[in-house]
C-alpha cells in the first residue's frame, strides 16, 4: 500500500471492523514509513475519543416525574410530587389567574354583600388552593416563555387545564375527575 | 415488558435519550420535550417492545422525533439550535460546559454542531451510543455502504476540526 488515500480509507475501514488480514499488513507496511498518515490515524482516534467523552446531558428530575405520571406512576419509594412539566406550568398560571378571579369573587376588596357567605374552612381551603397554585406558577415563570408559546400554539395544553386539582366556584372537591396527582 | 422493566429502562435511558435529543436538535427545550415523548411512547409499545431491544427503539425514535422537529423548523423558517452551545447558568451542562474534557472535547462539541442532521445522528449512534451498523443504517433508512462512507466522511471532518483548533497534529 503505497498510496496515502487508500491508507487513510483503510485506517477507517478497520475502525469499522472491514479491514481484513492482508489489508491490515499492507496498512501497517504503510504507517511504518508515512508519518503523516500515522498523525492522521492519531487525530482519527482523538476525534473519536472525544466524541465518547462528552458528559450526558442529564435528564432533568422534573421531567422524568412527569414521564413517570403519564406512564406508570414513580417507582417505589419516589414520589410524584415533584411533577412540573412545562405545560402544567403553562396550566398552573392559567389556574393562577382563575384563583384570583376566585379570590375576588370570594370577597376580596369593597364589593356587594352575597347572599351566603364563605365559611372559614372553605376560606381556608381556598387559601391553600391558592399558595399551591402560586407555587406551581413561580415554577412555570422560570419555564422558557418561547416553550410555552410553541405549546400553546401547537394545541398540546389545553386538556390539562380540566386537570388542576383546585376548586372552581360551583364545583365540589374532585367533581372535576382530578386525582392531584 | 412489564411495569418494573419499564422502569429500569427508564432509569437506565433517559441520560442517554436526551443527550442524543440534545445533540441533534441543539435545542435544550425541544431536546427535552422530545425526550419526554419518547419515553411516554415506550410505555405505550410496552408490550410489543423487548426490554433488551429497548434502548435502540429509544434511539430510532427519538431520531425520527428530532427530524421531525428539524422538517418543521424549516418549513416555518424558523432558526433554532446553537443554545445548546452556549454557557448555561443552571446545572444542566451546555457543551462550553458539556466540555468537562477540555478544548478537546470543547472543538468536538463545536465540530458535531456543523455536520448535517443525518451524519451527526450517524456519528453519535456508533461513537458516542455504541449501536450496531446494521441498527444504525436501519434507523437513519440509508443502506449499510451510505452510512460507513457517512462516518468516514465525519470522522475526518472532526479530525480536521481538531488539527485547525491546533489540538491534534
Amino acid at each position: 500500500m503505497n498510496d496515502c488515500t487508500e491508507a487513510r480509507a483503510a485506517i477507517q475501514e478497520r475502525i469499522d471492523g472491514d479491514l481484513d488480514a492482508v489489508g491490515s499488513l499492507s496498512l501497517a507496511g504503510h504507517l511504518e514509513r508515512c508519518e503523516a498518515c500515522r498523525e492522521y490515524e492519531d487525530g482519527i482516534e482523538q476525534a473519536r475519543r472525544a466524541l465518547r467523552d462528552l458528559p450526558h446531558v442529564p435528564f432533568p428530575d422534573d421531567a422524568l416525574a412527569e414521564v413517570w405520571a403519564q406512564t406508570s406512576g414513580p417507582p417505589p419509594g419516589e414520589t410524584a410530587t415533584t411533577s412540573r412539566s412545562r405545560w402544567r406550568a403553562f396550566a398552573a398560571v392559567a389556574a393562577s389567574l382563575a384563583v384570583l378571579s376566585v379570590a375576588v369573587w370570594l370577597g376580596v376588596g369593597n364589593r356587594a354583600p352575597q347572599p351566603t357567605q364563605p365559611t372559614d374552612a372553605e376560606v381556608a381551603q381556598a387559601a391553600e388552593d391558592a399558595r399551591m397554585v402560586l407555587a406551581l406558577a413561580s415554577g412555570a415563570i422560570k419555564r422558557s416563555e418561547q416553550a410555552v408559546i410553541r405549546e400553546v400554539l401547537t394545541d398540546r395544553v389545553s386538556p390539562t387545564l380540566q386537570k388542576i386539582p383546585i376548586r372552581w366556584p360551583g364545583r365540589h372537591a374532585n367533581d372535576d375527575g382530578s386525582n392531584g396527582a | 415488558m412489564d411495569t418494573d422493566a419499564y422502569r429500569d429502562v427508564v432509569l437506565r435511558s433517559k441520560d442517554r435519550v436526551h443527550s442524543y435529543a440534545s445533540w441533534i436538535l441543539k435545542d435544550r427545550e425541544e431536546a427535552l420535550d422530545v425526550s419526554q415523548e419518547v419515553l411516554v411512547r415506550l410505555w405505550n409499545h410496552r408490550d410489543t417492545v423487548r426490554e433488551e431491544a429497548a434502548m435502540s427503539w429509544l434511539l430510532r425514535v427519538t431520531y425520527r422525533l428530532c427530524i421531525d422537529r428539524t422538517r418543521r423548523r424549516k418549513v416555518r423558517g424558523e432558526v433554532h439550535g446553537d443554545n445548546l452551545f452556549d454557557p448555561m447558568p443552571s446545572a444542566a451542562p451546555g457543551p462550553a460546559r458539556l466540555a468537562e474534557s477540555g478544548e478537546v472535547g470543547d472543538r468536538i462539541a463545536q465540530a458535531l454542531g456543523e455536520l448535517s442532521d443525518v451524519d451527526r445522528a450517524a456519528v453519535l449512534l456508533r461513537e458516542v451510543q455504541g449501536m450496531a451498523y446494521d441498527e444504525i443504517a436501519k434507523t437513519l433508512e440509508i443502506p449499510i455502504g451510505t452510512l460507513k462512507a457517512k462516518l468516514h466522511r465525519s470522522r475526518d471532518r472532526l479530525r480536521q476540526h481538531l488539527v485547525e483548533a491546533g489540538v491534534t497534529p
